[in-house]
């Protein structure tokens, strides 16, 4: 019996090899099926199927739009629109990139598709049939080369030009109650933020009777890149390089958490947590119940991303309490250091592909030019003329009940289908256009008026109009752009390293915050860093991403 | 007489004491639900400062509206219940009829098949390869690939055994003298003394089958073949990410008070019209429950 | 057995051998056809350049995470939880079974039942969620409720000890799935013949001498056989949700467990090669539990269960 059963599980097996060898020979033969059958024949539209990697797309209300529509009449292709993204999309995308079943175009990939041989090099076609990309990249077009054989693999949306920021991300934000009530300060450094908590909090103990939290930190999962990591590089006038410290001199890379700056935001950080001004749970405190304290008011100040607290934000405001809404400011360690936390630094790291699979590789990149072009962005932007916007003494004005609309239903530009795919190869924002008006029925009267009577009294106490007037945006960024954009080789033994260090960096910085003394403080600071190099060896990472920075210069310098 | 009334009283005690266990069981387990129902109809913004317990603060339908606006509603439900019925059906019929195949020791593969079946519930070639084998097999956009590959689950068809093997022998051996031959047996003597477990394994197989939303994400492409649960994830995931999206943020919030809803809240929405369907049909299972009734019945 | 009567054999038991056989090619198609992809662990797979070109890469992506200090902390998690979870999770199971089984009225048993499995279709998240509000040091009720009676002076960050994470790990999931797995056993309740009990009582057993000598053992084969399952799969018994959602910066080091190393360290690094060969591994381990177990069933019941 038994050897019986151990010939039969041979047999299994050879079969099952056979059969696996025979399924996957199939699958190499019949790529890119089920991504449409309508192909390019007489009148017909080309049909290109597209799969879109973010989690932002409404599809089903956007592929209803007008301006959807229009944009398939004007182009003369029909986009098939399928959106991966949230959960699933990881094996979602492991299955698509062993199976080679890529649809006719990509959009949103990042290397990892360039490194599995998905896409087609665009240079050529760019050449002969991409005037309109031509014209807006201009010399940005080599900020997206791949270093690995200098070739163009996708296009997102162009940031070669100026742009005014309205309401930005990442700063200090603080509660304008604090700020009323402490004679609104001028703030500067991180020690007026402390002096200015500390008045406040002698005066006024608790909201709702539950007590004041000072600080806010939310320093789980990606929580602490934005909440611990990210401030100390705008306390200490870096643009967003995340866990990159760049010699602004020699491009040399360090882990950022190993330096002195982020030692010394840690000090910050304890000395408000020997004050009582942090939670006792700020390193456990999970989303949702960060969420519930900034929602509650409790949260008097912190150093986030502005988008994180918004939904608190309208939250209190329909409970009554607009005062607790939050202020943002630019903040740094010490005075002399220049904020430049809204500071752009251009380069790409992600866009818009053509795959190997691609039936007309030539409808699909005459298509991406039209997105580049005037009609293309302004239809994408500010709608269809006489529908969404007006032209009125020759610029474009945004019709008032479609602004009305806009403000008040979050899911009616994906109605109407324009200025929702800001990151496609178009330009948006606050940028002007060649003929002279703005990319995107972005009208800074239309915000102003649409704050509150609480925060235009707080933005009057500081003589801004808007936040993004408080910052410097238009400041120069870094010659290699963000260093975050520079793709490490999946897989690799520097991205291993930087994954072993994130993981001990969650276990232990909360530890050292809450270091009961100075003493302590500095032996758990150099366990901390003692162990980034030699149990995560992120020297391994350092060094990779040095040359990668050094390669990314060569590579744009050299050319531009 | 004296142990009789000494029996009564410790029995009384024993019962007060599980009742009320059961009792605190009950609401640590109905509690939490009860809660994720009153959140669901309650205000998201509302509910993100806490303090709901018992009764929505600021009663609204806007969570359950996203849910209902979803546009291929009718074709993902319908496709849910057909997957689950078929599924179901499919699914009980197969375990059940090996199981009782491998419930028979006398059997010459038994062993082989009990082993074949048992590995497979540890051992997983991965995604990749599954994906290979399902596309080979032309059931990629096929309607067939909710069915066949969930055919059969080791974990159910070992359970079944399992109740198979404290059926008496008798019946089995008098039913074979009566001439029937071991198909025969498997259906008119072991399935309808199995329905207890027959009924378990279909509620557990149905709940598998409407909860199941990744085969419809990795294998289908079709938007006719979109099921329930996959267009529920998917909303929640749009959810989450409209939060991360700043430049939405700023245009939803500056209005002051347009925000409908937010992921939580939805989240719990979801919860509710995902549990629903499967707690109504609970009880039609239970009706086979009952204790000893099919076993006395077939006896007597 | 001779020859003739193996064939004798198969002749007589063709009506089974019928039935199992379409099954039988299922398994292999959808269960061991797959298993080719395991040669993936050896190779470093490239998918632009196929399985069979990928470069030779022997053991080297089992020594990679053989090698490495972190690992075998998460093995000691993986194996720590799935052992409290396995084994509190049945036990819980088969007493709230049995006590379910005790209540005569129907209408009590039924609502009861029913509302005993419903957080079964409560998501992690959400759990999560309920877990830290439950245990919060800021108005939690478990806190409250111990400062009220005097056993703690203030309230304690339970979610911030790294050992307390596998109690409350396995109090979650036991709270999450004990009313659905007590459905198998009241199932298997059903099938004890009744003349045992009412023999039993003319032994003059009580109600718990019936629960003890009637019922219990009446149910051993069900509570063997899914003890040397879930065995088998203790390794897989905490999932990455589990984990990941209810753990937190301060009980990593307690609560990372394979699921997250495996996301971790392959897929989400599209290291289908490192993804296959922790695959390999923790098959392997579950095999060596499985038939552990298996062997040491044998002396509960007759005969091994598999």
């Amino acid at each position: 019996m038994k050897r019986g059963s151990t010939r039969k599980i041979a047999f299994a097996l050879t079969l099952s090899l056979l059969f696996a060898s025979l399924a996957a020979c199939g699958g190499g033969g019949k790529t890119g099926e089920g991504t449409g059958d309508a192909q390019n024949g007489g009148d017909q539209p080309t049909t290109l199927s597209m799969f879109t990697f973010t989690e932002e797309v409404q599809d089903s209300l956007l592929t209803e739009s007008p301006v959807w529509k229009k944009l398939m009449e004007n182009t003369g292709v029909n986009i098939d629109l399928e959106v991966i993204s949230g959960a699933g999309a990881d094996e979602k995308r492991s299955v698509m990139i062993a199976s080679g079943e890529y649809p006719d175009i990509l959009d949103r990939v990042d290397e990892r598709f360039i490194d599995a041989g998905a896409l087609i090099p665009l240079d050529d076609l760019i050449e002969q049939y991409g005037p309109n990309i031509k014209k807006a990249w201009g010399d940005s077009l080599n900020k997206l080369r791949n270093p690995k054989d200098n070739k163009i693999y996708f296009l997102g949306s162009p940031k070669n030009r100026p742009q005014e920021v309205v309401e930005p991300n990442g700063s200090l934000l603080v509660q304008y109650d604090v700020l009323k009530k402490t004679g609104y300060p001028k703030l500067e450094t991180l020690d007026d933020v402390y002096d200015m908590l500390a008045e406040y909090t002698a005066a006024n103990k608790d909201i709702d009777g539950k007590p004041f939290i000072p600080w806010g930190l939310w320093a789980d999962s990606w929580g602490y890149n934005i909440t611990v990591n990210n401030p100390a590089l705008w306390a200490y006038g870096f643009t967003d390089d995340s866990d990159a410290y760049v010699d602004q001199e020699t491009y040399d890379v360090k882990y950022f958490n190993t330096t002195d700056y982020f030692k010394n935001y840690l000090k910050f950080l304890n000395k408000m947590y020997k004050n009582n001004f942090l939670d006792k749970n700020a390193f456990i405190t999970k989303y949702d119940e960060f969420m519930s304290q900034v929602s509650n008011g409790r949260v008097l100040a912190m150093i986030n991303n502005a988008g994180q607290v918004s939904e608190a934000e309208a939250a209190l405001r329909q409970a009554g309490m607009p005062e607790r809404a939050y202020a943002r400011f630019p903040i740094v360690a010490e005075a002399g250091i220049k904020d430049r936390s809204q500071v752009y630094s251009e380069s790409y790291d992600n866009g818009m592909g053509i795959s190997v699979n691609c039936k007309d590789p030539v409808a699909a990149i005459k298509f991406i030019d039209y997105l580049l072009s005037e009609e293309g962005n302004v239809l994408l932007n500010w709608g269809i003329e006489g529908v969404h916007y007006d032209v009125i003494d020759g610029k474009r004005v945004q019709k008032p009940e479609v602004t009305e609309k806009w403000t008040s239903d979050p899911n009616y530009r994906w109605q109407e289908g324009f200025n929702v795919l800001d990151w496609w190869p178009q330009y948006n924002g606050a940028i002007l256009l060649d003929d002279g008006d703005y990319a995107s029925p972005f009208n800074i009267n239309a915000i102003y008026n649409s704050y509150d009577a609480k925060t235009k009294e707080v933005l009057a106490k500081y003589g801004a109009k808007y936040w993004g007037e408080l910052f410097d945006t238009f400041g120069e960024g870094t010659p290699y752009g963000y260093a975050w954009t520079i793709p490490i080789e999946s897989g690799s033994a520097a991205q291993l390293a930087s994954m072993k260090a994130d993981e001990l960096r969650h276990i232990m910085v909360g530890d050292i915050v809450m270091s009961p003394d100075d003493a302590s403080f500095d032996s758990k600071w150099n366990t901390f860093v003692d162990k980034l190099y030699k149990e995560s060896k992120i020297d391994v990472w350092e060094k990779a991403m040095s040359e990668a920075i050094k390669q990314r210069l060569e590579l744009w310098g050299a050319e531009s | 007489m004296a142990k009789g009334i000494k029996r009564k009283k410790s029995d009384a005690l024993l019962d007060g004491f599980n009742y009320i266990l059961l009792i605190f069981i009950g609401i640590v387990t109905l509690y939490p639900f009860w809660n994720i129902t009153v959140l669901a109809f309650n205000n998201a913004l509302d509910t993100l400062r806490g303090g709901i317990y018992l009764w929505p603060r600021q009663f609204t339908l806007d969570n359950f509206k996203v849910i209902f606006n979803m546009p291929q509603l009718s074709t993902a439900f319908i496709n849910s219940i057909l997957r689950t019925v078929a599924g179901s059906v499919l699914s009980v019929a197969s375990t059940a009829m090996l199981a009782y195949v491998i419930s028979r020791r006398d059997f010459i593969f038994q062993k082989f098949l009990q082993r074949l079946f048992v590995i497979t519930m540890y051992v997983s070639g991965g995604l990749i390869p599954i994906y290979f084998v399902i596309k080979g097999l032309g059931l990629r956009d096929n309607f067939l690939v909710y069915l066949i590959p969930m055919l059969l689950q080791p974990f159910y068809l070992f359970v079944t055994r399992s109740y198979m093997d404290g059926l008496p022998v008798s019946l089995q051996e008098a039913a074979k003298i009566d001439g029937a031959n071991d198909f025969k047996i498997f259906v008119k003597v072991i399935l309808p003394l199995s329905m207890p477990i027959i009924s378990t394994i279909l509620l557990f197989v149905a709940v598998d089958q409407w909860n199941a939303w990744f085969d419809t994400f990795i294998y289908t492409s079709d938007k006719n073949l979109t099921t329930l649960q996959f267009e529920l994830v998917r909303i929640l995931s749009q959810s989450t990410s409209s939060v991360q999206n700043y430049e939405d943020l700023r245009n939803k919030t500056t209005a002051g008070g347009s925000v409908v809803t937010t992921p939580e809240s939805i989240r719990m929405a979801i919860t509710i019209v995902a549990t629903i369907p499967i707690v109504l049909v609970y009880p039609f299972v239970q009706k086979y429950f009952v204790h000893g009734m099919t076993m006395g019945a077939v006896k007597g | 057995m001779g020859k003739q009567g193996t064939w004798k054999k198969l002749i007589q038991q063709r009506y089974l051998i019928f039935m199992c056989l379409p099954f039988v090619v299922w398994v292999l198609i959808f269960s061991y056809t797959p298993l080719a992809g395991w040669l993936m662990a050896f190779k470093n797979y490239k998918p632009a350049i196929g399985i069979l070109d990928s470069e030779w890469m022997g053991l080297a992506y089992f020594k990679e995470f053989l090698s490495e200090g972190r690992f075998y902390e998460i093995l000691r998690n993986t194996f720590v939880m799935g052992s409290l979870n396995v084994f509190f999770g049945t036990a819980c199971s088969i007493v709230l079974a049995l006590m379910l089984n005790e209540v005569k009225n129907k209408f009590f048993k039924r609502s009861i039942q029913t509302v005993s499995y419903l957080p079964h279709f409560i998501s992690w998240v959400i759990v999560a969620n309920i877990f830290y509000t439950v245990l919060s040091t800021d108005g939690g009720i478990v806190n409250n409720l111990l400062l009220a009676i005097g056993i703690i002076d203030e309230p304690v960050n339970w979610m911030a000890k790294g050992k307390l994470f596998w109690i409350i790990a396995t109090i979650a999931q036991v709270w999450k799935e004990v009313g659905w797995n007590a459905i198998i056993y009241l199932a298997a309740i059903t099938s004890i013949d009744r003349t045992l009990y009412e023999a039993g009582e003319v032994d003059g057993l009580g109600r718990l001498g019936k629960i003890r000598y009637v019922t219990l053992p009446g149910i051993v084969p069900t509570i063997v056989i899914l003890m040397v399952l879930n065995i088998g799969n203790l390794f897989n018994a905490t999932g990455f949700d589990q984990s990941y959602l209810l753990g937190n910066n301060m009980t990593l080091t307690y609560s990372d467990n394979m699921a997250v190393y495996t996301y971790r360290y392959g897929l989400e690094m599209s290291r289908f090669s490192m993804s296959a060969a922790l695959g390999i591994f923790n098959s392997m381990v579950c095999l060596i539990l499985l038939f552990t177990a298996n062997r040491l069933s044998g002396k509960f019941v007759e005969g091994k269960v598999i």
